[in-house]
């Protein structure tokens, strides 16, 4: 169960680099080439960092919460940033075996190495943004919409634990920026999460201090 | 009581996803004190009522659930619609726990859409008192005591419900959006 979560977490943070090369109309790829071409062009992003504004649907109250943040990511070492900055704030912070979360005025830290279940976030947050998300398949079954401006990894939970938060994780690539720039989370209600993901620089020189745990 | 911090537990955990976890006291930051929140809270500008009163109106709340050794984060929208206060209470990566209804004619609350880790009867059961607690009385000028629970405003808005017998306390602060 709690993999599961963690997959799903996983998901949420997804960064999967595209493919390596743009893509016309006319010569389209298929399921295979795609997954191959995420698989190998992953191992080429060393670090990325842009913005993200999530919008979350509630039909109950037929409003939206919008929140926005930044990340970061380095390869080196496992770090991650996930920051929201408005109109909340809460910072995830994965730097190795460390994790700290902070919210207002409170900071946690844990240490994955005494903690099974941090562990598990920390490999699969990094499986994922190496782009195994796609490729280890014991989670979802993986559906690819492959458009010429737009491919879409579609994601559906194979285990009931996972189905109940989300029936679909989507997540939409830019081939010629090579990169994510939105994720869908499908509740079964049919309200849904977008994060959509802008401004991203990938393989620059982030600060190291962005990922210290206090 | 076992049982239910038992059930609780990994309900919170799907709640707040990484955001949960036992974290050994050594590892936490001392919190601080409360004379900055109180800045921050005037600043931010509390509303005239802590929950919202007019047709359509919304207001967004941070949420702190603390019981034994855990400390746990959320949020939760609530709006007025059609006389009803209706609410949602989901993680900050955006995975909803529930959604609730509160009917302040019958001071009832109605919960809906709930995780399937949540849908017990003795967690919907508390999770109902808790919620009208909070919600019928939220307006409270001085502490109230009612039904092993402790209901009280802090200094810097915040709104907080404690089991007196328990180990636990829910706290709803206003955000400003």
């Amino acid at each position: 169960m709690k993999n599961t979560l963690i997959s799903l977490f996983a998901c949420l943070v997804t960064l999967l680099p595209g493919p390596t090369r743009g893509q016309t109309a006319a010569s389209l790829p298929g399921e295979a080439e795609i997954l191959a071409a995420i698989d190998r062009s992953a191992s080429s992003l060393r670090s990325l960092e842009g913005e993200f504004v999530q919008t979350k649907e509630l039909s109950l109250l037929q409003e939206q919460l919008v929140s926005q943040g930044v990340i970061y990511y380095r390869q080196t070492g496992g770090q991650l940033r996930w920051e929201y900055r408005t109109p909340y704030r809460y910072t995830f912070v994965l730097n190795g075996e460390r994790v700290m979360m902070r919210s207002g005025e409170r900071t946690d830290v844990i240490d994955t190495s005494d903690n099974r279940v941090f562990r598990e976030i920390a490999r699969i947050m990094m499986n994922s943004l190496t782009g195994r998300c796609l490729t280890a398949t014991s989670d979802f079954d993986v559906r690819i919409e492959a458009g010429a401006e737009r491919w879409i990894a579609e994601l559906t939970p194979r285990r009931r634990e996972m189905a109940q938060f989300f029936t679909k994780v989507r997540l939409h690539f830019d081939p010629t920026r090579q990169l994510v720039i939105r994720v869908e989370l499908i509740e079964r209600n049919g309200d849904r999460t977008t994060i959509d993901l802008k401004n991203l620089k990938t393989n620059t020189a982030i600060d190291e201090a962005v990922f210290a745990i206090d | 009581m076992r049982r239910f911090l038992r059930s609780i537990s990994p309900m919170w955990w799907l709640f707040c996803v990484p955001a949960f976890a036992e974290v050994p006291a050594a590892a936490q930051e001392p919190v601080v004190p409360s004379v900055t929140a109180v800045r921050e809270a005037s600043a931010t500008g509390i509303r005239e009522t802590f929950f919202p009163t007019g047709a359509g109106e919304r207001a967004t709340y941070a949420v702190t659930l603390d019981f034994g050794r855990a400390h746990l984060t959320g949020l939760c929208i609530v709006k007025r619609l059609d006389n009803e206060l209706v609410g949602t209470l989901l993680n900050e990566f955006g995975i909803r726990a529930l959604d609730f209804r509160y009917d302040p004619q019958r001071g009832r609350v109605r919960l809906s859409n709930l995780l399937a880790l949540l849908d017990r009867w003795y967690i919907r059961k508390t999770l109902r008192r808790d919620l009208s607690l909070l919600l019928q009385n939220a307006e409270l000028e001085a502490p109230l005591q009612r039904r092993g629970r402790r209901l009280a405003r802090l200094d810097d808005g915040t709104l907080s419900l404690t089991h007196t017998r328990r180990d636990l306390e829910l706290r709803f602060t206003p955000l400003n959006e």
